[in-house]
């Protein structure tokens, strides 16, 4: 080891272009080249074969999937998607939206408020309250099931929405908050103290500078808490039982036991519940990226 | 506002304050004496919860609630059907928050007992004990939801295990009647395999089909007696010690010697069904609920379907136990004990096991009902000659449903071991007892 | 100023409250359930002190679920961080840029799915029958290797672990290309200059420079296959003969199915030491992360 190893980066230099390093990159044979391409593309197709073959079999009949199951559909059949979609994965959609929605308002508007009065503000106690908050990234309350049952019967929210809306806020505030706090350390106070001698109110500072200031966190933050709050199954299986209230991971769950073996059916279905998320991904890509590569980067 | 925050937090905490505070005070369970006696035609609100759900069997319960109520327009039932595991999931909560449907389903055996002991289900013993209503049910599939004297649940369906065999094979080897002993069926099985094929079709991929043999083994190898303290206590020392459960796994390995051909059993249930449908195998021990898959409606092939024949596991010679036993289990509904309409609960109760509705369960559902002298509506072979022969017979309740889960599953992985012949049936029966002593020390209820 | 101070803190309160009430009090509730034998059908509790635990210490099944999840860990750290440092390695050095986004686009369009989506899907692509895994082996003359791949005690926890995989080192992929963009680019042409070739390039520059995010991951990787749940539920339900039961669906098991509701608690108190353990290193690691920024 010759060489001397240095620190990353600070978070807020811009990522050096990558046309500068061409030096290893060149040195390589023109076989090893198409090798490596080849394996990246097969690994591409092996990622997206699955999904694409569920879409299309969406639009088969139960045999073609048996007897042919690598097969184009010979007459595709649109109607098992408005099958499925009025066979109960609206509703399951429905839910999910609604919960997702609610926990990610929730989750970054506490959790910013918490980084916010974390960071900026004079606190009593705050390094204990630090310690409490980030502490309980450590903690996954997965294993407490049984308490948890008990506790959500006694506050009368058990099989409601409230159920899960509370708890997914509640588990992803501390690394929410994380992920905001840290963001927040790397910006100058400067702005905020100018807004205060302008006169602003630290309720006015906190929408118009902070918010502002940290919103490639904050979106970067609501995408994982979207992403987490659309998937989540543990809870969502423990704590909802009326089929009326179920979000899509169980419900879709509890429909293949119903469909038996109406695989088309099926297939559409989990190809409608697996869309919204690939395309808000695929959107919002860009944001995920950049706020993920500043607030990590801390 | 200039304390959004303040006034978020403040009305959170106060909100889990008195959420919390709320939860604490529970509604009494009410204690009223058992009145099951309707005053003046049948009125009010009925809750049901129960687990038929598939599109095969909901649309029946949908409407025997419907005709109920428009027979008493006084009357309203909520009916909800759920899954197996949610419903298991459910009745759970319901029964932590004792909050419990006026009916609600259950399990034979322990599953039930639980709800009995947790003084969550009515005791049934005023209607069904001794009268006419309680005489129309099959005593096997009634008992399956009596614990100590006490009944608690109407048994709907009920269920057997049996040998279902080609009467093409069995002639083509020379096998001209149906084994009446163990030892004859043994017999019956070296023709079969002399002749080239498998005699007895066996999957025990998940496990419970050799549960449901060491059911029908353990029923005749061990008294009645003997056995109920053993399945339905909790383990301990002296459970499982009686001589007829060493008995009962040697019974098991001849029957794999003899019967089960020489490839494995690691398939399920349902392939080796194939092997007997397909005319591979001469026969399978399977329940009356399967007899649907035996039909050419249900998928068998024609030749197989017109062509099959059932009969009960044959008497073990020199076995103490009950040689009249048959192996199976029973679907019940219980009534909520808190319920305040438990009158109007039984006056549905007894409208859904009429005959009339029973037979309608028998050809509708393809099922074997509860209700006696029902079968001859069955429009499934089989059905009403397993009903005449039950009525011969004691039911033995599944040991998977009727013994502790920490009892089950040692017992289970012990009849495994002994199918692949990796232990003998003397390390099986210290296993069980090995498993029983586990039971005891880490049981739930003390 | 003190009221000032205070009503500052209400900014941090309903994050302390919601945090205290739904992850603090549960967790600490759960060790105290664990000394309890209890049932949802029956009120009152009956103390036992460690026996739960010692029924874990007798429970061959529980240590099934413990050698399953260690098998899922191993294999996640070896897929999710290994193989995927070393792909967002190739995608920085080999790949042109824009080709690069895309490739690391359609890798983590699986993590966008949820697992029960994936789970579903490939529970049909392992069916014994139909199932496209055993249609291609067949198909490459392999047909000796089809297999019931979840049917099989001895296949079941691997068909999950493999499924797992597939959804999740696109996630990992992404992260690491993230970490591997602040590599310094002085320090790649150091090492050309120094003749170094690309495999060594990649110990030596690579490897070390990246250790910070490959730490983290490592330790969300290792506690998140301890807690997992989902996949398994879907795919198998812990069977078949408890063959692919992991320690969280054996809790969920033992509570709902078994009403031994401490022993549950027991196992989910394990599982918290476990997944404590893995986090306390995460967070040292963390503070003292600050300390050097």
């Amino acid at each position: 080891m010759t060489l001397t190893l240095h620190k990353p980066a600070p978070a807020d230099a811009p990522p050096a272009p990558s046309t500068t390093r061409r030096g290893p990159a060149r040195s390589g044979s023109v076989v090893l080249r198409v090798l490596t391409y080849c394996g990246l593309a097969a690994l591409a197709v092996a990622v997206v074969y699955p999904l694409c073959w569920m879409a299309l079999s969406g639009l088969k009949t139960n045999g073609e999937i048996f007897s042919d199951p690598w097969g184009l559909p010979a007459h595709p059949d649109w109607g098992t998607y408005a099958d499925a979609w009025h066979q109960g994965v609206l509703g399951y959609l429905l839910n999910s939206a609604l919960v997702t929605a609610a926990s990610v308002l929730a989750v970054v508007l506490i959790s910013a408020w918490a980084a916010y009065g974390l960071t900026r503000l004079a606190i009593p106690f705050s390094q204990p309250a630090l310690l409490l908050v980030l502490g309980a990234m450590m903690l996954s309350p997965t294993v407490a099931l049984v308490p948890l049952t008990q506790l959500l019967q006694a506050l009368h929210i058990y099989d409601t929405y409230w159920a899960l809306i509370v708890l997914y806020t509640a588990f992803k505030v501390p690394f929410t908050t994380f992920l905001i706090r840290a963001y927040l350390l790397g910006q100058p106070v400067e702005v905020e103290e100018a807004a205060l001698i302008d006169g602003a109110s630290r309720r006015q500072t906190f929408w118009r500078v902070v918010v502002p200031m940290a919103r490639p966190i904050l979106v970067s933050a609501a995408l994982l808490q979207a992403l987490f709050s659309w998937n989540e199954y543990a809870f969502a299986l423990v704590f909802i039982t009326d089929d009326h209230l179920k979000t899509l991971p169980v419900g879709l769950a509890d429909m293949a036991g119903r469909l038996n073996s109406d695989w088309p059916m099926l297939f559409a279905g989990l190809t409608i519940a697996a869309l919204p998320m690939i395309v808000i991904f695929l959107v919002a890509q860009r944001h995920f990226v950049r706020g993920l590569s500043e607030g990590f980067g801390k | 506002m200039r304390r959004t925050p303040a006034a978020v937090a403040g009305t959170l905490l106060v909100a889990l304050l008195t959420l919390l505070v709320s939860g604490c005070g529970q509604a009494p369970v009410r204690v009223t004496p058992n009145d099951f006696a309707l005053d003046g035609p049948p009125r009010g609100h009925l809750t049901i919860l129960e687990k038929w759900a598939d599109p095969e069997y909901a649309p029946y319960f949908r409407s025997v609630v419907r005709a109920y109520e428009r027979r008493n327009p006084g009357v309203t039932i909520d009916l909800q059907a759920v899954g197996d595991q949610p419903y298991k999931d459910r009745i759970a909560v319901l029964a932590a928050s004792r909050e419990m449907p006026d009916i609600y389903f259950a399990w034979p055996g322990r599953y039930a007992r639980k709800f009995a002991d947790g003084k969550l289900a009515a005791d049934l013993s005023e209607p069904l004990k001794g009268t006419a209503w309680g005489r129309t049910f099959e005593p096997g599939a009634l008992n399956a939801f009596t614990f100590d004297g006490r009944r608690y649940g109407v048994p709907l369906d009920m269920d057997a295990k049996v040998f279902a065999y080609n009467k093409e094979i069995f002639a083509a080897a020379g096998v001209r009647q149906e084994p009446h002993t163990f030892p004859e069926l043994l017999e019956a099985c070296d023709r079969i395999s002399a002749a080239g094929r498998t005699p007895l079709a066996f999957g025990n991929q998940y496990g419970w089909p050799a549960g449901h043999l060491l059911t029908q083994f353990n029923a005749m190898e061990v008294p009645p007696a003997v056995l109920a303290r053993d399945y339905d206590g909790d383990g301990g020392d002296g459970a499982f010690t009686h001589p007829g459960y060493e008995r009962a796994f040697n019974d098991l390995a001849q029957l794999k010697k003899h019967c089960m051909g020489p490839s494995g059993t690691s398939m399920s249930h349902e392939s080796a069904q194939n092997r007997l449908l397909y005319g591979k195998a001469a026969m399978q021990y399977l329940e009356t609920l399967e007899f649907s898959y035996l039909s050419a409606k249900g998928g068998a092939p024609e030749k197989f379907a017109k062509n099959w024949d059932f009969f009960t596991m044959p008497a073990i010679p020199g076995a103490a136990g009950s040689a009249r036993a048959v192996a199976g289990g029973a679907d019940g509904l219980l009534v909520a004990n808190s319920s305040p309409n438990k009158a109007l609960a039984v006056d549905f109760l007894k409208f859904l096991t009429s005959p009339d509705q029973a037979r309608k369960v028998v050809r509708d559902l393809g099922w074997l009902s509860a209700v006696k002298g029902t079968a001859d509506a069955a429009r499934l072979k089989g059905l009403p000659e397993a009903q005449r022969t039950l009525a011969s017979k004691d039911m033995a309740l599944w040991l998977d449903t009727r013994a502790d889960d920490k009892i089950v599953n040692p017992y289970l992985s012990a009849a495994e071991a002994v199918l692949g012949g990796r232990t003998t049936a003397a390390q099986a029966v210290r296993q069980v007892r090995d498993g029983a002593r586990q039971a005891h020390r880490f049981r739930v209820r003390d | 100023m003190q009221r000032r101070r205070f009503r500052h803190a209400l900014y941090a309160a309903p994050a302390l409250a919601l945090i205290a009430l739904f992850v603090y009090y549960p967790i600490a509730e759960n060790i105290r359930l664990s000394l309890f034998k209890f049932s949802v059908f029956q009120p009152g509790m009956r103390y036992v002190g460690l026996e739960n635990y010692r029924q874990a210490l007798q429970d061959p099944v529980f240590w099934k679920a413990l050698a399953n999840n260690l098998c899922y860990a191993v294999t996640s750290v070896v897929f999710q961080v290994g193989a995927a440092l070393v792909l967002a390695a190739i995608l920085e050095a080999v790949i042109g840029r824009r080709l690069r986004g895309l490739l690391r686009t359609v890798y983590f369009i699986p993590a966008a799915v949820s697992m029960t989506v994936a789970g579903l899907l490939f529970q049909f692509l392992y069916q014994p029958d139909a199932g496209l895994i055993n249609s291609a082996l067949d198909t490459l003359g392999l047909g000796r290797f089809a297999h019931d791949w979840l049917g099989d005690p001895g296949t079941s926890i691997w068909g999950v672990i493999n499924m797992s995989q597939w959804q999740s080192f696109g996630y990992t992929t992404m992260l690491l290309t993230v970490a591997v963009q602040r590599i310094p680019r002085e320090l790649y042409e150091a090492a050309t200059v120094d003749g170094a070739g690309r495999i060594r390039t990649f110990f030596a520059v690579t490897v070390p420079m990246v250790r910070e995010m490959t730490t983290l991951l490592v330790i969300l990787t290792v506690s998140g296959a301890f807690l997992v749940f989902n996949e398994v539920m879907v795919m198998t339900g812990g069977g078949p003969s408890n063959s692919s039961q992991t320690l969280g669906t054996w809790l969920y098991a033992s509570a709902f199915t078994g009403d031994d509701m401490g022993y549950a608690a027991a196992i989910g108190t394990v599982m918290f030491a476990i997944t404590f353990v893995a986090g306390a290193v995460q967070l040292l690691h963390s503070r003292r992360k600050a300390v050097a920024a």
